[in-house]
């Protein structure tokens, strides 16, 4: 059916899009999955024209630490408790501290609070489908935004001699920052085009 | 529950519960001895709630613990709670409530007599108790006296009780009401004061005045006085000054003694002998006199221009005079225009009111860096008339003239004539080479090629009809433009003009290419101040022996213009008629998301506002050269081509809010046209002009427009005003510091380099960068002369070039300069030399890449300088002179967008809601893009094939209803069933191109909000049918058939395909870039974004908080720049970017976009001074006594308050001294005050 094909291409730019998030993060992700065409994510995740959502979730491991990161697909369309225990039971299995859960629709305002309990220990972040279609930071409108560590920040705040709460501000759920996975107190680069200065 | 009752009582609502407490019954027990006394209680008993009277509020939030108080942000010890209940009741000093004393009676304040009001009902109160008179009353006494303590704070309480408010005085002003509004405390004694030492009256020109003065009138002289110290220099001046005391003018009005401070009045007493006292260092307060330092103001003060200093002369007569020159900034005229002047009183003052404020420093705008002080009417129409090719002089003629320039103060070199045989004769033109360079001393060699208002490439050869720009000489090369018919191309080299006349765009406002700009930029504001001041007397000199006036013979339409007047109209009016005609038999094809009637008008207005375009150019054609309004509206000095043509040929269609006039007398703008009448004359075009006069429809529908251009001013001033006022509020505190940062007062970070490169926009003089290379160049090959050096070969000049990037002078310029600049060289400089070996010489190089460094570090901004409250100011002022309701078309006829002050006004409030919210969406290449040339050259799609690709992704994003697509709907009710049956229209589907079968729309209407029709309740019936059945809860019991036909009334307008939040997409064709593209209305960036066929990558939407929720805090902030400076250029304004980036850096700073509006401004600053100047005055107030707020005054506002010299501008540094106590030096003690104990 063409409604399927639809979904299929929906869940493909999705999957790249992730891959390319995570790999943005310094996870280490292959090359074959960053640049997977839709007729092979098809034949690798395609049984019988549904795609299997649960065949998607990937561990990735971070390529400068001992950081692993978990992806989650969800089959349901609107996700509830008992898949969030499940993820956070496989979570606390594996003692993987990060997640990233990726729903179709919404997520039932007691899944949230669950998510917000497990909170300090394992960090399980949201997103939603459609906001995963298109890879935001490669918008024309979005300049690329480069994490400082704390090295730079350092400078950065005695260069200008300010405080930490002197810097402009990005919130914690700016898409970019989400994406980025920011932190509070991480601060990021943002290197704009300008048509006075160049860029 | 905690309730209020009443406007100030409060209940605690304790024993509402169900189960019965210990508590409650001592509570109900404790009214048994009422109730026995008064039978009538006991019903009520039942219903008594704990009364929360002051005594027991107090000692509640007494027993609240010190760590309890810290928990809730308050002040555990300044401002614990209870201290807010009033145990003593403050009374102000008398100064702050004054009696008014009349001959015998006074009246006393509103507080006063409130005081004594309270004081009467204690003693009443007191009396009550002491006799044991009723309960009922002393309770009313108590209420009322509660009332009349809280009126004491504010006297606008909401809802009090009728039976107090008849007794009640009622005072127009509590201790609220003074602090609040606009001539409240706050706005109208804080932060703006009454001044001494000012003056205001009439304003009038002279141009005779230097650009810089101002003529004070004597009297008004005689009362504004400068406190002078005396010294050896000036002590024989003052001495005169003293001796001619308070009423003749060089005199003076107070005498301060140095020795002992003592401070004499003039008018009494020997002033004679005061005189012969003066010692050095005495100050005498002496009349204003030649060359003081005044500052010169009109309301409304939008810009920092609003207020320059002038030099005063002392003149007789009673208005304030000064050179016409400088009516621009001031935006001031002289139909009985007032201004006002202040006499700085400090030496520092006036030094800062002369370099800051000076009207020499500030020939430009700060908006745009375009030159604002400029020559205006009279003065171009002087020059333009003066500089015509026809115009020669004689010896003495000529002479006269050069004399006009100046009062006889500079020697005039007389340039060789330019005609000698058979007389001498000099032209116009050379007047204004003299204007320039007046003698060989003074060493202005302007250099400047551009094109005048009048020049056309379009002006036809009168013999061959031949358009000038396509016509060749002999040779077959195109003509050079300095041969324009109009004399259209102005050509200066050194100083002397070559070609073309002198019109507004040479030497009037608002063009970084006119003369005067070009001194400013190349030899500094004084010398362009002087040329400003010689073409001032000049003109006026001249134009007073010429004599320009205008007359009823100016506006008499010739014959021939009369015939061909009569043949266009008459034209214009039979094809409006066909078009009716057509349009009525359905054959006038729609325009693109047009219905029939829009078409209609389009098409009309088109060919209506063709007539008067028409009628114009041949009025401009027929009129006589020497046609006064013609002169003027040709060289931009006063009046457009449609006044004149309205004048002379016709008026023209009449325009309300975008459209013809409408219908306002049932089907007919006046019952003097048929009923639906679409004719030219019904809908208001008037043919006639006002000398041949209006025929009394016309005249009505002339009114009607006209009055809605008045109304709109009215509104737009009110609007811009409040914008301009809030705008100040938000950037008033942002300053540019030392390393070039922009942060605001409380050192918070908002830019890291003003601007992305720390430059001046005043100092801007080509496209965005501070130097104009290819006019720089020439000025050079021009000034420089080349003598005996080396010429350059392309290799050896870009040598030399990159070793002069690595000098000091370019190290801090941006790379985008070195960018351009290179571009430059290579561009004009180095693919000429290969085309001509070697032209370029050594020193000239040099010297140009000299200039552009020298240029470029002369424009970086100075630190200090008040960036925010100028960038206020350059997106508050231009708001002024928008029309307000303002639509646009984005290319599409039919998509209107918001423009003017509206459109920024939703920008700079961060609306969430905006008119007109349009998502631009390019598709992907290979559905958009047509006429693409593939690899091996064969175009590989067609303009059809696109449209057709692109209308599927248009039924992706446009919302279709289940009515677009319906045939009918049936109500069918057998036997057990009721049910609708739904008929699509498989045809419909097909032609727009959906992709939807009935399957869809089944699930469709399943998924719609609200219906609760399940799946179980559709049944397919075939390919185009469905068959829903009514869903009724089993509670339900309302009329099957009232459900049926509430379901047949929501079913039309379930949402089948697209995003219910677009409600509307049209197909744009960029035909620059072969694409496609669709505009889609409405919300929903992220969907569009993520939809099928779509190129999400370069979806843009213009409203900027969907931008920030989809993209990002970043991309919200390109949206403001874009949308602000989109808004703007529609309107023919240009602003620097640096304003607008200001502007938008502020608005993002804290992470989400915050409007300019009082929420936005209170989550900026934490200044509670601030904020309570600006808006809610009093709910800061309480808010932060409530919370024991703190304020370290480092912002403008708090400053001004206080009375403190703020922070920015010469207040940016400070000066700190090293302390070298050492340990052996006794530290400072502290002084003892009066009443310490011990």
């Amino acid at each position: 059916m063409e409604g399927e094909s639809k979904q299929a291409s929906r869940l493909w730019r999705v999957y790249k899009t992730v891959h390319e998030m995570v790999a943005d993060r310094g996870y280490m992700v292959s090359k074959v999955e960053l640049e997977m065409s839709l007729d092979s994510f098809k034949q690798m995740y395609c049984s019988g024209g549904v795609v299997d959502r649960q065949k998607l979730t990937f561990l990735v491991q971070h390529s400068s630490n001992q950081d692993q990161l978990l992806i989650f697909f969800t089959e349901d369309e609107t996700v509830g408790i008992k898949p969030i225990r499940k993820i956070a039971d496989r979570m606390m299995n594996q003692s993987i501290m990060k997640g990233i859960l990726i729903y179709q629709n919404k997520l039932t305002p007691s899944a949230h609070k669950v998510i917000q309990e497990l909170a300090p220990k394992y960090q399980l972040e949201l997103f939603q489908e459609t906001e995963l279609l298109v890879n935001i930071t490669k918008h024309t409108l979005v300049p690329p935004h480069i994490i400082l560590d704390n090295e730079a920040k350092k400078t950065l705040l005695q260069r200008y001699r300010l405080k930490e709460t002197q810097l402009p501000r990005i919130m914690s759920n700016d898409p970019v920052a989400r994406y980025l996975g920011l932190k509070r107190g991480q601060v990021v680069k943002i290197t704009r085009p300008s048509e006075t200065a160049g860029l | 529950m905690v309730k209020k009752v009443g406007p100030l009582k409060i209940i605690h609502e304790k024993f509402k519960k169900k189960q019965k407490t210990e508590e409650e019954k001592i509570f109900r027990e404790s009214f048994q001895e009422a109730a026995e006394l008064d039978h009538w209680l006991k019903p009520h008993i039942g219903k008594a709630q704990e009364d929360l009277n002051p005594l027991a509020v107090q000692n509640l939030l007494g027993n609240i613990s010190n760590e309890d108080c810290e928990a809730m942000g308050l002040d555990s010890e300044n401002a614990r709670p209870e201290l807010f209940i009033w145990n003593a009741f403050p009374v102000p000093p008398v100064c702050i409530r004054p009696s008014v004393g009349q001959e015998d009676s006074s009246t006393e304040d509103d507080l006063t007599i409130l005081v004594s009001e309270i004081i009467d009902c204690n003693a009443k109160i007191q009396l009550c108790m002491e006799e044991g008179s009723q309960t009922t009353l002393l309770m009313e006494y108590w209420d009322f006296l509660q009332l009349q303590c809280a009126m004491y704070i504010t006297s606008d309480l909401p809802g009090i009780p009728s039976h107090l408010q008849g007794n009640l005085t009622k005072i127009k002003k509590g201790f609220c009401q003074r602090l609040k509004g606009k001539q409240g405390r706050f706005r109208g004694n804080l932060s703006g004061k009454r001044v001494d030492f000012s003056g205001r009256t009439v304003i009038s020109p002279d141009p005779n005045l230097r650009i810089d003065q101002v003529a004070v009138p004597l009297r008004v002289c005689k009362v504004l006085t400068y406190p002078e110290v005396v010294t050896p220099h000036n002590i024989e001046r003052l001495r005169q000054n003293v001796a001619n005391g308070p009423n003749v003018h060089p005199g003076a009005t107070y005498i301060t003694n140095a020795s002992n401070g003592m401070k004499r009045f003039l008018k009494y007493g020997n002033s004679a002998k005061i005189a012969e006292n003066l010692k050095v260092g005495d100050i005498v307060d002496r009349h204003l006199q030649d060359d003081d330092i005044v500052l010169f103001n009109r309301q409304p003060s939008l810009h920092k221009l609003s207020i320059m200093s002038h030099f005063v002369k002392v003149r007789p007569w009673r208005t304030f005079r000064f050179n016409e020159c400088v009516c621009a900034p001031y935006n001031a005229d002289f139909d009985g225009d007032e201004m006002n002047l202040h006499v700085p009183q400090t030496e520092e003052a006036r030094a800062e009111a002369v370099e800051l404020m000076g009207v020499k420093s500030n020939l430009v705008t700060p908006r745009n860096g375009e030159p604002l002080i400029a020559a205006t009417q009279d003065f171009i129409t002087a020059s333009y008339l003066l500089s015509r090719k026809d115009v020669f002089y004689d010896r003495s003629q000529f002479a006269q003239i050069c004399c006009y320039l100046q009062d006889a103060s500079t020697h005039i070199d007389l340039p060789p004539p330019t005609i000698f045989k058979p007389v001498q004769l000099w032209t116009g033109k050379q007047i204004f080479s003299i204007l320039l360079k007046p003698n060989k001393s003074i060493n202005i060699n302007v250099n400047l090629e551009t094109k005048c208002r009048t020049f056309g490439k379009d002006e036809k050869n009168k013999k061959t009809g031949v358009p000038f720009g396509k016509s060749k000489m002999k040779c077959g090369l195109p003509y050079d433009n300095s041969f324009c018919p109009n004399d259209g191309w102005l050509v200066i080299h050194n100083s002397e003009i070559m070609s073309g006349v002198i019109d507004k765009a040479i030497i009037g406002d608002g063009n970084k290419k006119s003369m005067f700009y070009v001194v400013n930029r190349d030899y500094g504001p004084v010398e362009a101040a002087n040329c400003m001041n010689r073409i001032a007397k000049l003109a006026a000199r001249w134009l007073a022996n010429q004599g320009f006036s205008i007359g009823i013979d100016d506006v008499q339409p010739g014959e021939k213009l009369r015939a061909e007047k009569v043949k266009t109209v008459e034209k214009g009016y039979s094809d409006c008629d066909e078009t009716i005609m057509l349009s009525k038999q359905g054959k006038l094809p729609n325009q693109a998301g047009c219905d029939e009637e829009a078409t209609l008008e389009a098409v009309l207005s088109g060919i209506l506002s063709k007539i008067r375009d028409d009628v114009g150019t041949v009025c401009f054609a027929e009129l006589n050269k020497m046609n006064a309004p013609l002169i003027m509206s040709l060289c931009g000095s006063k009046g457009s081509k449609i006044n004149v043509s309205q004048m002379v040929a016709c008026v023209g269609q009449q325009i309300i809010s975008g459209s013809r006039i409408p219908n306002g007398f049932g089907d007919r703008s006046l019952p003097h046209f048929p009923k639906n009448s679409k004719t030219p004359a019904a809908k208001g075009f008037v043919g006639n002009s006002f000398y041949s006069g209006l025929t009394p429809p016309e005249f009505l529908f002339h009114a009607v427009s006209g009055r809605e251009g008045l109304v709109d001013t009215a509104v737009k001033t009110a609007e811009t005003g409040y914008m301009s006022r809030r705008l100040m509020k938000a950037l008033e505190d942002l300053t540019c510091h030392y390393d070039l940062s922009v942060r605001d007062s409380t050192g918070g970070m908002i830019q890291f380099k003003y601007g992305d490169d720390g430059l001046d926009p005043a100092n801007i003089e080509g496209d965005n960068q501070p130097v104009e290379f290819t006019r720089n160049l020439k000025h050079i090959l021009a000034v420089v002369p080349a003598k005996n050096d080396h010429c350059l070969t392309s290799a050896e000049l870009m040598d030399l070039f990159k070793k002069q990037l690595k000098k000091k002078q370019f190290e801090n310029c941006s790379e985008e300069f070195i960018k351009n600049l290179t571009k430059f060289i290579k561009e004009a400089i180095i693919s000429k030399l290969d085309s001509i070996k070697g032209s370029s010489k050594f020193t000239q190089f040099l010297q140009f890449l000299k200039i552009c460094g020298n240029k470029y570090a002369r424009a970086i901004i100075e630190p200090g300088t008040a960036v925010g409250a100028i960038g206020a100011q350059s997106i508050g002022e231009p708001g002024t002179q928008m029309t307000l309701k303002t639509f646009h078309f984005a290319g599409v006829a039919s998509m209107n967008i918001t423009l003017g002050v509206p459109r920024i006004k939703e920008i700079i409030n961060a609306a969430k809601k905006i008119s007109t919210p349009i998502i631009t969406t390019p598709l992907q290449s290979h559905i958009g893009g047509y006429n693409v040339k593939s690899e091996s050259g064969h175009v590989s799609r067609t303009l059809l094939s696109a449209e057709t690709a692109t209308r599927v992704v248009k039924g992706r994003i446009e919302k279709t209803l289940l009515e677009d697509v319906l045939d009918y709907m049936q109500e069918i009710m057998v036997d057990n069933e009721i049910y609708l049956r739904v008929k699509v229209n498989l045809e419909t589907i097909k032609k727009l191109q959906l992709e939807i079968n009935i399957d869809l729309i089944k699930w469709a209407i399943v998924r719609a909000p609200k219906l609760k029709i399940t799946d179980a309740h559709i049944k397919l019936e075939s390919m185009n049918c469905l068959r829903v059945a009514v869903s009724r809860g089993k509670t339900d019991s309302t009329n099957i058939y009232l459900l049926l036909q509430g379901l047949k009334r929501v079913l039309p307008k379930v949402v089948i395909m697209g995003l219910s939040t677009a409600s509307r997409a049209v197909i744009n064709t960029v035909s620059s870039e072969n694409r496609l593209e669709l505009l889609v209305e409405g919300y929903g960036l992220k969907e569009v974004m993520g939809t099928d066929g779509v190129d999400g990558l370069n979806c843009k939407s213009n409203h900027v908080l969907e931008t920030q929720a989809t993209l990002g805090i970043e991309a919200a902030r390109q949206t403001i720049i874009n949308e602000i400076v989109h808004t703007m250029s529609s309107h023919g304004m240009t602003i620097d970017q640096r304003h607008v980036m200001l502007l938008s850096d502020l608005m993002s700073n804290k992470g989400e976009i915050l409007g300019i509006t009082r929420f936005g401004i209170a989550k900026m600053k934490d200044s509670v001074l601030m904020l309570a100047s600006f808006e809610k005055t009093t709910d800061h107030l309480f808010e932060a006594s409530f919370y024991g707020k703190k304020d370290k005054i480092q912002g403008v506002s708090e400053c001004i308050i206080m009375g403190v010299p703020m922070t920015i501008g010469t207040g940016l540094f400070k000066l700190l001294q090293n302390n070298e106590l050492t340990s052996d030096d006794k530290p400072v003690k502290k002084k003892e005050l009066l009443f310490d104990e011990e």
